[in-house]
């Protein structure tokens, strides 16, 4: 270890190391706390200056305080120090703290392993397009660094890069095979992921004014649908979400039970009518397991794990932690829930005893007025159409008895206020009702066939029961305001001069444009590269005959293998071949090749006089003279051409006689035999 | 933690060392230059490299559990880097070409340097070239950044212990670069020799020698016809030259010192040298340093050879290999 022993670190790769280490983790300043981002970038400083103005290292106390104060800051900021979020603020932190130790280029490799991993932390966040090039990015320069570590003497960082750049454009025809064809498999393997959806704008379980409209105020993409056929029509467009039972006068929820949750209940009956429409539906995570699927799915013909819970909505095992896609068909026309046991009935007329009177007396009124329950329904729509009331999304704070005083004082509302208020009513006169929620419409991307479900398409209806049809949807938002059913909330509310806040992708043209593509890249992404798991592999590959994991891992194989042959060809290429400059010497090589092919290759350090001398009487005829004129040729030019002119012709005799002489010239022996061969019928013949 | 990693280390060491005799044993001895081809080029992984296996895999699992696709794209990635590494350091290997290889002779007990250069015809430069001994030889190493089309001189160390005409132990060149995670190595075991002169005993200076014009062998006492001078004993005199009668006078030995009358020349030789045989090379090969120290004339005479008297660099060169030689088949 003489040469070798000391790899020191000196100040340019240092800063270069440092950039690196800067721009791999620029990322986790995203998510994670400010204070690590600054901690992390004040060792990124401190480590800096201490090669440059020549400052010593900390002492091992300094460091171990440091760490040991970085776990408990972690501890306190998170509650643990192990999982995801917290694991990554260590990790950042660790990969700083290990900058204030590193001295030589061994702790560099640690370091930069480290580094390789470190954006993998990030993905568990955030997989949007950007990171993609951001990964490579990171790639590109920790390669680069080991690569600087490898050689004796620092090149430029440029050196360093391209080749760099070359072993990732070579490795990445290998990480897409591997991509496409590794099988994968279902996960989790461990604990679950997560919650990626904390913070997020998503649907909740409840239900109470104000909720919805808080809601609507987002444009974030709640899922995507690629329709196979037609589309059906705006006002068709239900996507069932969470259906709420109970109210409490005010607030509506899944059962009187806050935050219990009905599962394992058997799917409601459902009888399959009309004609059925097929969809694809890619959902973004969020907090719920449902999946808001259109309205309403055959019990059993669901894709995967998915399943119909006991009102009828499409929810997957746990809550929707990844964008996935769903492959679903839906029946606009079908009838749910044709049988209501008693129970079910009891769960659908419950009232809170004595809030609310005024609107109590009036449903009362309509159902001594009225026998039948569709009747009564029918008059309800008829006075909602009546009554002058204003779709908003500002609707002014009602009292305690809030549907009263939204159907008889202020008679300004959203969504939630009309169904709840209306499903209140129902149950009142004696009609099985409950609230939906869920989104509505959905706008067709302007580039792209498929249509994009916004958060501010979130939307709360009513279901009725009536003997003989079962559960029916009336929407009384569409009696208020048909425009927000017909076309979507931004026209409803435009009608009466009301708009959401400004936002630029709505609002100018051009911001229209450019959101739609970037859109539908993203769509793309999600579909095609975000989705790609077990099943949608297997349904792609399937389609070229590799449906099983095992034909995955035979082709996987063969087409790495070709791919590292190709690899070792390109990489060999410069070193292997026959690099003589010199063309004379090449084309005398040939020759000599040749002979030793046929058993006569040249002593070693046998010159091609002595060579030509011992070889010429082995050799017969043709092989003698084409052998003979090539090596006269190849020493005339050797040592008697006495211009550049003179040479050139005889590299071509040289070149002419190396191809008369035959491809496997015949040795002694066998030329001897081909020599008798030949000559014994014509001494027979005379 | 490192106590643990000691004692995991230990098998591994010697099952390494295990596995490197049987490969060495299939080295042949072939004449220089010789070209690193294809055929015996060995590659592995590093430390860091299993490191590097050990964290890909880690996020292969870890994309799994969280059925994350840029981690899926991450851990194939970088599987693809490190394959696509181990083919490029495969490639830094090939087509070098160990043109030249020499080792000044040494004492034994000295380290021989052996001077390497190191060329080949490729367009790329081959950064992080490095040559060593097998693992059980010695951990002398060193390491050349050969440009394109270039040379790199390199040298390494070699413990001599033992005199004698030996062939140097199996060379690898091995290179880790571009990415530290794969080792390639090829082993070469290059035609030439290392002589390692005896391991010299100061003694005095070699007695003079009446001229001997036939070679041959003079009688015992030859050399010894003039008294010269009294001097102090040194270890190696023989002891019928001590003036054992000023023994009690003077309280330490004193030699006498003859001279041959005839013949100017010094004469070690080996039946006047006292010891078992290696002790006898060695004082000789004193007694040669000692004369040339004082540019005098010498020759030698060993059961079988001698040397005609003469002085200089490659005179003494060619006594000392005599010396070095003595006993092997063939060597005179």
């Amino acid at each position: 270890m003489t040469a070798i022993a000391t790899p020191g670190l000196d100040e340019g790769r240092l800063t270069r190391l440092l950039i690196a280490v800067a721009l791999v983790l620029a990322p986790h300043a995203l998510h994670l706390p400010p204070w690590i981002t600054a901690s992390v970038a004040a060792l990124l400083a401190w480590r800096w200056a201490c090669a440059r103005r020549g400052w010593s290292l900390p002492g091992s106390l300094v460091r171990g305080v440091l760490t040991v104060s970085a776990f408990a800051a972690v501890f306190l900021t998170y509650g643990r120090s192990s999982g995801q979020v917290a694991g990554t603020a260590l990790l950042c932190l660790m990969i700083g703290l290990k900058l204030t130790e590193l001295q030589d280029r061994r702790g560099a490799n640690v370091l930069l392993l480290l580094l390789y991993f470190t954006p993998f932390t990030h993905f568990l966040r955030d997989q949007a397009i950007w990171t993609v090039g951001w990964m490579l990015m990171a790639v590109l320069l920790v390669t680069a660094l080991l690569i600087d570590g490898q050689r004796l003497e620092a090149r430029g960082w440029r050196d360093d890069l391209g080749t760099s750049l070359r072993l990732l454009l070579l490795a990445l025809p290998v990480m897409l095979l591997l991509w496409v064809l590794f099988p994968r498999v279902p996960g989790p393997l461990w604990g679950a992921p997560i919650d990626q959806a904390t913070g997020r704008t998503g649907m909740s379980e409840r239900m109470s004014p104000g909720d919805i409209a808080q809601l609507t105020r987002s444009d974030e993409v709640a899922f995507r649908v690629t329709f196979e056929g037609a589309p059906p029509p705006n006002d068709q467009r239900y996507w069932r979400g969470p259906v709420l039972s109970f109210t409490d006068g005010r607030e509506w929820r899944l059962s009187s039970v806050r935050g219990a949750r009905r599962r394992g209940s058997a799917p409601p009956d459902i009888a399959l009518e009309g004609a059925a429409v097929d969809y694809e539906l890619t959902i973004e995570p969020h907090r719920l397991d449902y999946l808001f699927a259109l309205e309403h799915a055959p019990p059993r013909a669901l894709p995967g794990r998915l399943d119909l819970n006991g009102d009828g909505a499409v929810v997957a095992p746990e809550s929707i932690r990844t964008r996935a896609a769903y492959r679903l068909r839906a029946y606009p026309d079908a009838r749910l829930g044709t049988e209501l046991g008693p129970r079910e009935r009891a769960r659908a007329l419950q009232l809170p005893g004595n809030a609310n009177p005024r609107a109590r007396a009036l449903a009362e009124q309509w159902a001594r007025a009225e026998r039948r329950p569709s009747a009564i329904v029918a008059r309800a729509v008829d006075w909602y159409r009546d009554t002058p009331f204003t779709y908003t999304l500002r609707p002014p704070a009602l009292g305690e008895n809030s549907v009263d005083a939204f159907l008889f004082d202020t008679r300004r509302g959203f969504c939630e206020h009309f169904a709840g208020s209306f499903a209140t009513l129902m149950r009142a006169a004696g009609v099985p009702a409950r609230v939906v929620l869920g989104y509505q419409g959905g706008a067709e991307s302007l580039v792209g066939d498929y249509f994009l479900v916004r958060q501010s398409d979130a939307h709360a209806w009513v279901e009725v029961w009536i003997e003989g049809r079962g559960w029916m949807r009336v929407d009384p938002t569409a009696t208020v305001a048909p425009s927000r059913i017909e076309q979507d909330l931004d026209s409803a509310l435009g009608l009466r001069g009301e708009t959401r806040a400004f936002h630029w992708s709505r609002s100018v043209a051009v911001g229209e444009w450019v959101a739609a593509r970037w859109d539908f890249v993203n769509m793309q992404w999600n579909r095609w590269v975000l989705a790609y798991g077990p099943d949608l592999q297997r349904a792609l590959l399937s389609r070229v005959g590799l449906g099983n994991w095992q034909h995955m891992l035979i082709a996987l194989t063969v087409l790495v293998a070709v791919a590292m042959l190709a690899v070792a060809l390109l990489s060999a290429r410069g070193t292997l071949r026959m690099r003589r400059r010199d063309p004379l010497a090449r084309e005398w090589a040939r020759v000599c090749a040749r002979l030793a092919r046929s058993g006569l290759p040249p002593h070693p350090g046998e010159g091609p006089g002595d060579y030509t001398r011992r070889v010429r009487p082995v050799l017969r005829g043709v092989v003698q003279r084409a052998f003979n004129d090539a090596a006269d040729a190849y020493l005339r030019a050797r040592y008697m051409a006495t211009n550049e002119a003179e040479r050139d012709a005889l590299e071509a005799r040289l070149r002419a006689a190396r191809q008369r002489l035959p491809w496997l010239v015949p040795g002694p022996f066998l030329a001897r035999l081909m020599h008798r061969l030949r000559h014994r019928p014509r001494a027979r013949t005379p | 933690m490192s106590a643990i990693a000691d004692t995991l280390r230990v098998p591994f060491r010697r099952w390494q060392s295990a596995f490197e005799r049987w490969l060495l044993r299939r080295v042949p001895v072939q004449p220089l230059p010789q070209r690193v081809g294809r055929r015996r080029v060995y590659i592995m992984p590093t430390p860091a490299g299993y490191a590097f296996g050990v964290m890909v895999f880690a996020l292969w699992l870890g994309a799994m559990n969280y059925s994350n696709s840029m981690g899926f794209a991450l851990a194939f990635l970088l599987a693809g880097v490190g394959l696509v590494g181990m083919h490029l350091t495969h490639a830094n290997l090939l087509g070098l070409r160990l043109e030249h290889c020499d080792a000044q002779p040494v004492f034994a007990g000295e380290s021989a340097r052996v001077a390497l250069r190191i060329a080949h015809e490729g367009d790329a430069a081959r950064p992080g070239v490095r040559v060593g001994w097998p693992r059980d030889t010695d951990d002398s190493e060193d390491a050349a950044d050969l440009p394109a089309t270039g040379t790199g001189a390199l040298t390494l160390r070699l413990p001599a212990p033992r005199r004698g005409r030996h062939s140097l132990p199996p060379l690898s060149l091995s290179t880790r670069f571009p990415l530290g995670l794969f080792r390639a190595w090829t082993w070469i075991r290059p035609e030439v020799a290392l002589v390692v002169y005896p391991r010299p005993l100061p003694g005095p200076l070699p007695a003079r020698a009446p001229h001997a014009p036939d070679g041959q062998q003079v009688a015992a006492r030859s050399g010894r016809d003039t008294f010269d001078t009294l001097r102090d004993y040194r270890r190696g005199d023989a002891l019928h030259d001590i003036h054992w009668k000023r023994l009690p006078k003077d309280g330490m030995p004193t030699v006498k010192q003859f001279h041959d009358a005839t013949d100017r020349h010094l004469w070690p030789d080996w039946e006047s040298t006292p010891g078992d045989p290696e002790a006898r090379l060695s004082r000789l090969a004193g007694q040669i340093l000692a004369a040339e120290a004082r540019d005098l004339a010498w020759g030698l005479r060993l059961p079988g050879f001698a040397l005609a008297p003469g002085r200089g660099d490659a005179h003494r060169h060619r006594g000392l290999r005599a010396l070095a030689l003595f006993g092997e088949p063939g060597s005179a």
